[in-house]
């Protein structure tokens, strides 16, 4: 009989998660990019921060459900 | 009394001290409202994938499946915003500045691709003023081109609102110049 081991996550999971944050770190990339030609080639800064403001929100809240959504996922 | 002086705005890196901007302006708002239905329509597939699980594989949202669908429906929203941003980042960024001085065409290529042209108004050689099909002409928009004294492409303003106006604007300043200018350009007298 082998012994019990303790595995943290699937092999499944673990993939998952990965091809997960490699989406994600292109998402941050891209919005980051998006983000910084806004502020700073746009005319107006207080225009530029209350959409990137906005954006990050948004962004964040949409993270955050993704991020629940990967964790409901059983293997 | 002291009245604090307010610090001039810079519209364009490179303006002059002197230069006064005249007008500001970018694409018509249809443009961008042509492209707002283009990302609309990605809008729509994720409620057009829903129906379709619902329809045709309902399975998809009972409990082993569910999680999947829904992680692929965060990240689709996700990188739905973050196309919605660039939307507007791009129409945002990419404006022509008509100054005393010269015309100055900023275009955003892409995010990370950004031109500035200027145009002294001494090189304008002519100007057109053009404005075509059915939207177009009942929403007053077009493109102006400037040709310019040299080899030089010739300056577009694409689809903008009130192309007539913009063209003759550039005329007015064209003629307002000293004569000895006009069409001589870096010839100083």
């Amino acid at each position: 009989m082998t012994p019990d081991i303790y595995q943290p996550t699937t092999l499944g999971h673990t993939i998952l998660a990965l091809a997960f944050y490699v989406l994600m770190a292109g998402f941050v990339i891209y919005s980051l990019v998006a983000l910084y030609s806004l502020l700073r080639f746009g005319r107006s800064m207080i225009l530029a921060i209350i959409v990137a403001l906005l954006y990050l929100i948004i962004s964040a809240s949409l993270y955050a459900a993704a991020v629940g959504n990967l964790n409901g996922i059983k293997f | 009394m002291y009245w604090p002086k307010f610090k001039r705005t810079i519209m364009f890196p490179g303006q002059q001290a002197d230069e006064e901007v005249l007008l500001v302006v970018r694409e018509h708002w249809l443009v961008f409202l042509t492209k707002l239905l283009a990302w609309l329509m990605f809008a729509a597939f994720l409620m057009l994938g829903d129906w379709a699980i619902n329809v045709y594989a309902p399975v998809l949202n009972t409990a082993p499946y569910l999680g999947y669908v829904n992680l692929l429906k965060s990240i689709y929203l996700m990188f739905l915003v973050l196309g919605l941003l660039i939307l507007w980042v791009m129409y945002y960024l990419n404006i022509q500045i008509v100054t005393n001085q010269r015309i100055v065409d900023i275009t955003q290529r892409s995010l990370i691709h950004h031109t500035i042209s200027e145009l002294h108004l001494s090189r304008i050689e002519d100007v057109t003023a053009e404005v075509s099909g059915i939207f177009g002409t009942f929403l007053d928009y077009g493109n102006v081109y400037i040709q310019t004294a040299g080899e030089t492409e010739r300056f577009t303003f694409n689809k903008v609102p009130n192309p007539q106006r913009i063209e003759k604007m550039i005329l007015d300043l064209y003629e307002q110049l000293p004569e000895d200018l006009r069409g001589h350009p870096h010839e100083k007298k």
